[in-house]
């Protein structure tokens, strides 16, 4: 039985509003050492933040402990943490901190055997993982080799704003750039995107041809 | 919802591919968003061109998402419960190793429960049924209550010791009131479009009858993943919600919940509800017939709660409420046009 009444339109404004205030109500009841609210907040929270840990740099272990660590620390200073505007914000900035703790840690531990390598294994990787997950079957999966071809700013600002909807206040101080030029970032990001995007659709028309 | 709008005119590619509300449209496309898109596409001819590339854009950017799987989603939840659960820092004396002999130990623990699981105790299917106009509650291992409405079906593996989580499966309408484990191990509901609910702990009405699935949410929050063309597509209700999943396609409402839950205390609530709707669900609960006359007369409503009885009795009163002659003959009624 469904009445036609009420009907609740999810419009993303709304919805967001409604889900900052949902994020904030979890993390006061996590402030307060309530556990189902901390797995809760896990989650909504950890395959999102995992996803920009990836985009960030690819290296699975290395995002997954950054996870781990980041959700332990939120538990065991569960007494001393703050309120906060924005639940989302507060993660990801946590977490793009520690992922690069993590990154340099890692990178000092083998700089003597193989230097500098961290970055450019972050970015041929992703490119590896991606397309053997099965994506190439058609031309949707472009956007995967097209993603890597962009800078990794580029990727990041990306993956702030389309995956996760932060505004550009937000962006800005998670990437520590003003707000325009998270503005002009933004904008050059997806206009490269597009550009790649439609290189490699003609590429495989060409080929098509051929 | 109006002043909400953005003013879409002036937007690019590129103001569309971050915009909300466009991309729920192109990723999980409902009655809602495509009834406005399909508006304002016929409204703005000239953007047609953008639109679709806009469109093409968000789809292959949700193709560049990179997960965890739920294993590894669970393992490093694992991981996480037993850093928090140690005592603090300082008493530790090798970290590394510690951690690395209670991983192992939970691996090897995991996989042995698995083994037996898996050799000596193959896991009984238990089944709860209703008949026709027969309500019944029920206590599930773990202490979460059920009530199963009329003619429905509710089976589960007895085996969620030890498993990822609980599952059982329903057809028909329940209500669940799921109890919070320790260790937080989810529940989930199934349903034959694969529909999964899953809660940790909470209060919802499951109706999943012809081709058709709806939750009710009361109280708490639960995840319902669906499949979308090929592919899962997953939201978070909150209390007040209806999410309703039919041919592919959910749609979500925000409803007076004691409407659709009232059924478990043998009480039937109106708000306009039509006579069409108390008929297919008096049909479905007391396995009765029921023909009119005229089909005008079912698109009229009521408001009010009314008991829930038998059908002779929940009959007898819907002819009062409607001021209608309903004639019986053995299992079939026959609603008589007013005179």
């Amino acid at each position: 039985m469904s009445s036609p009444v009420n009907l609740f339109i999810s419009r993303s404004p709304k919805t967001d509003r409604k889900t900052q205030s949902d994020d904030r109500a979890l993390w006061q009841s996590v402030r307060k050492g309530n556990d189902l609210a901390f797995s809760n907040l896990y989650q909504r929270f950890s395959n999102l933040l995992f996803n920009y840990g990836m985009h960030f740099c690819y290296n699975r272990e290395l995002v997954k402990d950054c996870v781990q660590e980041l959700f332990t620390n939120i538990w065991n200073r569960r007494e001393g943490l703050s309120e906060v505007d924005s639940v989302k914000y507060y993660l990801f900035k946590s977490f793009r901190n520690l992922l690069i703790q993590h990154i340099t840690r890692d990178r000092k531990l083998y700089s003597d055997m193989n230097e500098d390598c961290q970055l450019s294994e972050c970015e041929s990787s992703v490119e590896e993982e991606l397309i053997s997950q099965d994506y190439l079957k058609d031309n949707k999966s472009k956007v995967t080799t097209a993603l890597t071809k962009i800078s990794k700013r580029q990727r990041e600002i990306i993956v702030l704003k389309y995956f996760n909807d932060l505004s550009y206040a937000e962006i800005s101080s998670i990437m520590s750039i003003t707000p325009a030029s998270a503005h002009n970032l933004l904008s050059k990001a997806l206009q490269c995107l597009r550009v790649v995007l439609k290189a490699l659709l003609f590429g495989s028309y060409l080929n098509y041809l051929a | 919802m109006n002043h909400q709008l953005s003013d879409y005119s002036n937007f690019s590619v590129n103001d569309f591919v971050i915009d909300p509300f466009f991309k729920e449209w192109v990723l999980y496309s409902d009655p809602i968003h495509d009834e406005f898109w399909m508006d304002w596409k016929d409204s703005n001819p000239s953007k047609t061109e953008l639109i679709e590339e806009a469109r093409r854009l968000v789809l292959s950017l949700e193709h560049s998402k990179i997960e965890m799987n739920p294993s590894e989603m669970v393992l490093v939840w694992g991981a996480i419960q037993s850093e928090v659960k140690q005592p603090p820092k300082f008493s530790k004396p090798t970290p590394d190793r510690r951690f690395f002999w209670s991983f192992a130990y939970a691996v090897a623990s995991f996989a042995l429960v698995f083994l037996a699981w898996y050799w000596y105790d193959l896991p009984q299917e238990i089944e709860y049924q209703t008949a026709f106009g027969e309500t019944k509650e029920f206590i599930l291992p773990d202490s979460s209550k059920v009530i199963l409405n009329s003619n429905s079906k509710l089976t589960f593996k007895d085996n969620w010791e030890g498993q990822m989580s609980r599952d059982v499966w329903i057809e028909g309408e329940a209500f669940f009131n799921v109890v919070h484990k320790k260790n937080h191990q989810p529940f989930k509901v199934l349903s034959s479009q694969n529909v999964a609910i899953e809660v940790l702990g909470t209060e919802f009405n499951v109706y999943n009858r012809s081709q058709e699935t709806e939750v009710v949410l009361t109280s708490g929050a639960v995840t319902l993943s669906f499949p979308v063309k090929d592919k899962e597509g997953k939201i978070l209700m909150n209390p007040g919600d209806l999410v309703e999943f039919k041919q592919s396609k959910f749609q979500r409402k925000k409803v007076n919940t004691s409407l659709y839950t009232s059924w478990k205390d043998k009480v039937l609530n109106l708000d306009e509800t039509s006579l069409g709707e108390i008929i297919t669900m008096a049909k479905n609960n007391y396995g009765i017939e029921i023909e009119f006359e005229d089909e005008e007369i079912l698109k009229q409503t009521a408001s009010g709660s009314m008991p829930l009885g038998n059908a002779a009795n929940f009959m007898d009163q819907i002819s009062r409420i409607f001021n209608i002659e309903i004639v019986n003959e053995k299992n079939k009624y026959l609603i008589k046009n007013p005179k």
